[in-house]
């Protein structure tokens, strides 16, 4: 028969004499989600909740342990007409109700049924746990009478003047954080030191009770606002990446009423952790070097981390999620996200038929196609991040950790789901019909990505930095002592037929000038004398007069480097010499120097793992000056100088100043031009016509460039492989 | 007040709750173990067994019957204390074959031993047509009996029940055993001594009726202390004294494929009246809407999955046609749901083929045997659907009160084993659903059948001409000829064929068990026409008249092949047995059912490529294509088994609450 939703039912029989009514104590609350209405039940005991809409609540509502189910789904059908629910539905309704313990039937219990259910769901939480090592919970102890006795005291801080009170303090943080953003953002490479990795994870944890304990304070104080119990009582360690940290179950706030509530219960942790992180940064500029100032710091740190990558993303399924998903007023988000897109799949590509729509409005599907998707490369996203933390940063002790994770990972989210969906495809009855569509649109899929990261070429780039140098270069030095006179300002061109770079006055060299220049005269008159007098007298006259002109010439060319020339044209760069002024040059000082302008090349450095493969690279590339984007440079490689070299060409270059490449830091905390490995230089030399004047003008010598290598162009998968090869030979030297 | 037998106790604290099929990663392991155990060389060592077996021979055969039969009765209480070893096995078989010859002249062989060592250990034992399976079941269900819990022992039909529990009786009553069969017109006083005694022969549906009956009058008591307490307190007058069966211990099925496989998830339902006037009026109107509709512009079907589907023109016209009419018409989806039923039973139910119409009623014809089934009604309303279409006055629907699948009932055995002809082609579902190993026993003399390739022939009309031409071919020559059809109708056009060729015959549609096991029997006397649907007089032997095995032996002829290809094995199976020679063959067309149903595509691709031919297109491809459509059909079943099984334990699992069946 091909019918939506067949009235009858086979089984129908096995209910239809019963009579069964809801269990007293089960607690039902209308709720709208998204202008729908639907009935909420509880389990307080069991804090399990079921959710109905309003159909089937009529059905389970009319059933008060007098009338059988037949005759409960007969009033029904009379009222609600095809909206009733069918036998179907409510033996699936009833099977539900029965397996979250909140249908009494007058039989005995099954417990057989009772114990198989129960641990079918200990199977199922324990794989949970053992498929997710990075995110374990062990629950410990019971706190909701600790919670009970201070409920009234910590609740006073989510009421208004505690808001008030929050606001100014996360104001007062915000505003200091931002002001020190430089600082703040310097000091993050100490925190994790090893030495201070102690220090790190007891302020996670203390940090952690406080967010824990805020949610438990928080669902306890709105819990009385609520009328509700706001029962926790559940408290443990969650190890969140094998890091132990305090977790508690504040699950019952999802009772409460009001869906602000709720949401300040869920985000009572961050709000907390955001105070935390307030109070911590007002210490933190209050003390200098020390304990209080390291511990004030970590706090910082973790608050601002935990809340921006865990806690405070709603892509992953911690508090924010569940606030999010309240909020948003659609439950399950994230499951029912991943249903909307199977369905979406189910129906257009495999043209599975009757399906029931997992979107009830247009509202929901636009979130669950926007949820979906950003989450799940959110969670692979900080997966890798994550492991990929721990494989610098882990103590080679703990290293044997990261592979595991990373097979857990792999295997819990990559080869189960895997194993689970080619199991659906093959065996589902669901697909019974259309699984020939089915499978070979899944292949077609897997062969058109395949083709497309396997087989087409790609692109391949590298990109190295570098800086450019003028291909000709002349430093200019101080040629005699003397005091600097004037002088042609930085930057300036300068040419060996214009103004001197450099005018200096040396008084000492002018009066012994003078001096000589007088002595001479008296030679002069000397020798004139002797012409008169006596000729052999005048020879010896004129042979000293030789002597003095050789001092003469000799002075006076020492005063002529007084003033000191361009070599060639070029631009004069002496960054100092605004500050000369009259000051003294001893000769040989190092003035500054002249670079030519047509003719610049770039130096760029490239580490092994790039350096190995400039064999592959085109010639031809292309590069950007730092800071202006939007231009393009283009250039020849013209020599790859082999490793060796562990002097870079500029500190600019250097790790510590922004750069690529890797260098010691020297103890003064100064950038080093000593790279920490050998590297290979790259000479570049831009294209003569790709320096038209304008773009002349935009580089300069000493700039930072960055420059596009093209390798010839590779399938993605190749690339892919050979990036996972290379990181994984830098950890494990292979 | 009547005694109520130790047994019935025992019966209600039997677990009758359906054991779970592994899943995940133990349904991996399970379905290796299974290739693992098929690997086991288990035909060599059981015939190896059996060979032990006979070597008792001499220890028994110079006894006095007297002495024998208290050999018997030392053997029994070993069996009944439980205290027997492997060698006790042995030497009551070796008892049994020794009782055997001695009450009905029939010494079992070392095959059907080996058969019966096999059916003792729980397997699934295939054995050749003709090789005496009933003689087999003997040897294992006598230490059944001894063991004291009873012993079902399932055939097909209640004449064959009846005749196996009196041809094989005196065994069991030398052995010190009761022996009782069960019919389908017994009273409940005479089945509950018929299933106390220790070997009761009876067929799956009473015995599955049966034991829900029992079911329905025990109700929700749970256990034997529930039970007791209900007892007390009603003063001595409790369902229990109303019950019949008293536990499922042991079972030896015959015929373990179309019991177990082929009628797996044919629900058995107990129903009473359930009248709704209002209803059965809402039928009529359907019938008439249906009748109003356009095949393809208002609805499309589906054959292959024996669906029809509204299309929006169809509901639309519906939704005109209904605006006037009462009550459930205004809801669209029981209106569309009712005339839905109408069109299905307009197009996909017809008449002599899945029913007839005896005495203004409509008896369903089952879709396998070929075969009426008086008592049985379609579910849901079809029935009623159907007799709205025919005008006939409309029955009222029924109400089930309890039901169970074949498949899960023969599940709850404690101990259950099975011979067939043909178990290999489902040995992988044997264990899977019932976890039971399959041994293939090797004929005693070998065989001498010969299965001619298949005639394709293109069109239905070709495939009949070239039937009678055959028939009159071969009993030009004075062979016996058996002709398999799938259906009523089939086999009817296939008699007025005959007749007009003034070839005398006789037809089987397996509505009468004892005549068509005489007619069956008589198959195999020369120049022999017998024209009979697939599962006609199973269980009975054709032996070959005088002279017909020098003129080759029985022929069969498969006038189509059916959907499982063990079917069309059993069915050859009816030649040559017991070393005599015969020959098979099937004469197919592209116009059977089957084939259009399963492999569309393929047939239309034959039947352009043939067009011009018109005519045979036998060929190594075109059997293929048969092969192939089979394969499918047979995988399609298989899974829908195994989705009935899924759908039963997921109930199972969430109505728990509401009782067990």
């Amino acid at each position: 028969m091909s019918v939506d939703r067949p009235t009858f039912h086979e089984s129908w029989y096995r209910v239809a004499g019963l009579r069964p009514r809801l269990l007293s104590e089960v607690g039902i609350r209308r709720q709208y989600f998204r202008g729908r209405l639907w009935y909420v039940l509880e389990n307080p005991a069991s804090n399990q909740f079921a959710r109905m809409d309003e159909n089937a609540y009529h059905f389970a509502g009319s059933l008060d342990g007098r009338r059988t189910v037949s005759e409960v789904w007969c009033l029904c059908n009379e009222r609600l007409g095809d909206a009733a629910p069918t036998q179907g539905e409510v033996i699936h309704l009833l099977g539900q109700l029965h397996a979250m313990n909140l249908l009494y039937v007058d039989l005995p219990p099954d417990a057989a049924g009772l114990l198989n259910r129960y641990r079918r769901r200990v199977q199922r939480e324990v794989m949970g746990y053992l498929s997710n090592l990075l995110f374990l919970r062990i629950p410990l102890f019971d706190p909701d009478a600790l919670l009970n006795r201070w409920a009234g005291l910590v609740g006073l801080a989510y009421r208004w003047p505690g808001l008030l009170l929050w606001l100014m303090l996360v104001g007062a943080g915000g505003f200091i954080a931002v002001s020190n953003l430089g600082e703040l953002v310097a000091q993050s490479a100490d925190v994790l030191d090893p030495a201070n990795l102690v220090f790190l994870y007891l302020s996670f944890v203390g940090v952690k009770i406080c967010h824990e304990f805020s949610h438990a304070f928080a669902c306890k104080h709105f819990g009385r606002l609520n009328r509700s119990s706001g029962e926790v009582h559940a408290m443990g360690v969650m190890f969140l990446v094998l890091f132990p940290m305090p977790y508690v179950d504040a699950s019952s706030a999802w009772s409460f009423r009001n869906k602000w509530h709720r949401a300040i219960v869920g985000m009572a942790g961050v709000l907390a952790e955001l105070a935390i992180a307030s109070i911590a940064t007002i210490v933190w500029t209050r003390t200098s070097a020390g304990a209080v100032h390291v511990i004030a710091y970590n706090v910082i740190f973790i608050a601002s981390v935990s809340t921006l990558i865990f806690n405070g993303n709603p892509l992953l399924r911690f508090d924010a999620y569940y606030v999010l998903s309240d909020l948003i007023e659609i439950p399950n988000l994230a499951q029912r996200s991943r249903n909307y897109l199977y369905y979406l799949v189910k129906r257009y590509a495999w043209g599975v038929k009757r399906l029931s729509n997992p979107a009830y409005s247009p509202g929901e599907r636009i979130w669950f196609l926007t949820y979906g998707p950003a989450s799940t490369l959110y969670r692979i996203y900080i997966s890798i991040r994550i492991v990929l933390f721990l494989n610098n940063r882990l103590p080679p002790a703990f290293f044997i950790l990261v592979p595991i994770l990373a097979t857990t990972a792999v295997l819990g989210w990559l080869m189960m789901p895997l194993f689970r969906f080619v199991r659906y495809l093959a065996t589902s009855p669901e697909l019974a019909r259309s699984r020939r569509r089915a499978v070979l649109s899944t292949l077609a899929a897997v062969a058109g990505t395949t083709v497309l990261v396997g087989l087409i070429r790609m692109p391949d780039h590298y990109r190295i930095e570098g800086v450019v140098e003028p291909a000709q270069l002349a430093l200019i030095h101080a040629e005699t002592d003397g005091f600097v006179a004037g002088f042609l300002p930085s930057s300036s061109t300068a040419s060996p037929a214009g103004e001197p770079l450099v005018r200096a006055v040396n008084p000492e060299l002018e009066t012994q000038n003078l001096r000589l220049q007088a002595q001479r005269r008296i030679l002069e008159v000397r020798r004139r004398l002797a012409e008169l007098e006596e000729t052999a007298a005048g020879q010896i006259v004129a042979e000293e007069m030789a002597a003095l002109d050789e001092q003469i010439a000799k002075v006076q060319s020492e005063l002529g480097k007084l003033d000191l020339m361009a070599p060639f044209a070029g631009i004069w760069v002496a960054p100092g010499i605004d500050r000369t002024q009259g000051t003294y040059l001893k000769r040989g000082e190092r003035v500054g120097f002249v670079g030519s302008l047509d003719d610049l090349i770039i130096r760029a450095t490239a580490r092994q793992e790039i350096a190995a493969m400039m064999e592959d690279a085109e010639k031809a590339v292309e590069f950007r000056v730092e800071g202006r984007p939007d231009e393009t440079f283009r250039g020849r490689i013209e020599k790859v100088f082999p490793a060796g070299q562990d002097t870079l060409p500029s500190a600019a270059l250097s790790y510590a100043a922004g750069g690529s490449m890797p260098t010691h830091l020297k103890p003064d905390a100064q950038p080093d031009t000593k790279a920490a490995e050998r590297f290979f230089e790259i000479r570049i030399r831009p294209d003569s016509r790709a320096t038209s004047d304008e773009e002349r003008a935009t580089l300069l010598t000493g700039q930072r460039v960055i420059v596009r290598v093209s390798m010839s162009p590779k399938p993605l998968l190749v690339q892919w492989g050979r990036s996972a090869r290379q990181l994984f030979q830098r950890r494990f030297h292979i | 007040m009547t005694e109520v037998a130790g047994e019935i106790w025992r019966m209600l604290d039997e677990q009758t709750r359906d054991r779970a099929l592994p899943q995940g990663a133990d349904a991996l392991w399970h379905a290796g173990m299974g290739l693992f155990s098929r690997m086991r060389l288990r035909q060599r060592q059981i015939l190896h067994r059996a060979q032990s077996v006979l070597a008792w021979e001499k220890d028994f055969a110079g006894l006095t019957d007297h002495r024998l039969q208290e050999e018997a009765g030392r053997s029994r209480e070993v069996f009944r204390l439980h205290r027997d070893k492997p060698r006790d096995l042995d030497r009551a078989f070796a008892l049994v074959r020794e009782v055997a010859e001695r009450q009905i002249g029939q010494k079992p062989f070392a095959v059907q031993v080996a058969g019966g060592l096999g059916l003792a250990q729980g397997w699934i034992v295939e054995m050749a047509t003709g090789e005496g399976k009933t003689l087999t079941a003997t040897m294992p269900a006598v230490v059944a009996g001894w063991r004291g819990r009873g012993c079902h022992i399932i055939t097909v039909n209640d004449y064959l029940a009846r005749r196996d529990a009196e041809w094989m009786g005196r065994i069991y009553r030398f052995c010190g055993l009761q022996v009782a069969f069960i019919e389908q017109d017994m009273e409940p006083k005479d089945r509950r001594p018929a299933y106390l005694a220790d070997i009761t022969y009876c067929t799956n549906k009473e015995v599955t009726a049966d034991f829900l009956r029992d079911k329905l009058q025990v109700g929700r008591l749970k256990n034997a202390s529930s039970a007791l307490l209900a007892r007390i307190a009603s003063g001595g007058r409790s369902p229990l004294d109303r019950l019949v069966q008293r536990g499922l211990a042991c079972a030896i099925v015959d015929e373990a494929d179309s019991v177990l496989v082929d009628e797996a998830v044919t629900p058995l339902i107990i129903s009473g009246p359930g009248p709704n006037r209002e209803q059965l009026e809402a039928f009529r109107q359907a019938a008439d809407a249906a009748g109003a509709l356009d095949s393809f512009a208002d609805y499309r079907i589906n054959l292959r999955y024996r669906e029809v589907e509204l299309t929006a023109q169809g509901r639309g016209r519906l939704a005109a046609m209904a605006s006037s009419w009462p009550g459930v018409w205004q809801g669209a989806r029981r209106r569309e749901e009712l005339v839905t039923k109408a069109l299905t039973a307009k197009e996909l139910y017809l008449k002599d083929k899945h029913y007839i119409i005896s005495d203004g009623k409509v008896v369903i014809v089952d879709d396998f045997t070929g075969r009426v089934m008086p008592d049985r009604s379609w579910r849901d309303g079809l029935h009623q659907a159907v007799e709205a279409k025919e005008r006939l006055e409309v029955t009222d629907p029924k109400d089930t009160y309890a039901r169970i699948s074949f498949q899960r009932f023969f599940r709850l055995y404690q101990h259950l084993s099975g011979m067939t002809g043909t178990a290999r082609e489902a040995a992988a579902e044997f264990w899977q659903i019932y976890g039971r190993p399959i041994v293939v026993i090797p004929t005693n003399r070998p065989c001498r059948r010969k299965v001619l390739p298949d005639i394709v022939l293109a069109t239905k009309e070709l495939k009949w001409q070239r039937l009678v031409e055959e028939v009159r071919q071969i009993h030009a020559r004075g062979r016996p000829i058996l002709i398999g059809t799938r259906s009523v109708r089939d086999s009817e056009q296939l008699s007025l064929l005959l007749q007009d060729e003034r070839l005398s015959h006789q037809v089987l549609n397996a509505a009468r068990h004892r005549e068509e096991a005489q007619i069956i029997a008589g198959a195999g006397q020369p120049g022999q026409i017998t024209v009979a649907t697939n599962m006609a007089g199973r269980g009975t032997d054709i032996k070959l008249g005088r002279g017909v095995a020098d003129l080759g032996g029985l022929h069969v002829v498969a006038a189509e092949r059916n959907e499982s290809g063990r079917i069309d094995r059993q069915l050859f199976g009816r030649c040559a047995r017991q070393g005599d020679p015969g020959t098979a063959q099937a004469i197919v067309s592209l116009e059977d059912e089957f084939v259009r149903r399963y492999t569309p595509d393929i047939v239309r691709h034959l039947d352009r490529r043939h067009a011009e031919t018109k005519g045979d297109l036998s060929s190594p491809v075109t059997r293929a294509a048969f092969r192939f459509a089979q394969r499918r059909a047979e995988r399609f079943a298989l899974r829908q088994r195994k989705s009935v099984m899924q759908l039963d334990r997921w109930l199972d699992e969430n109505l728990g609450f509401a009782g067990e069946l």
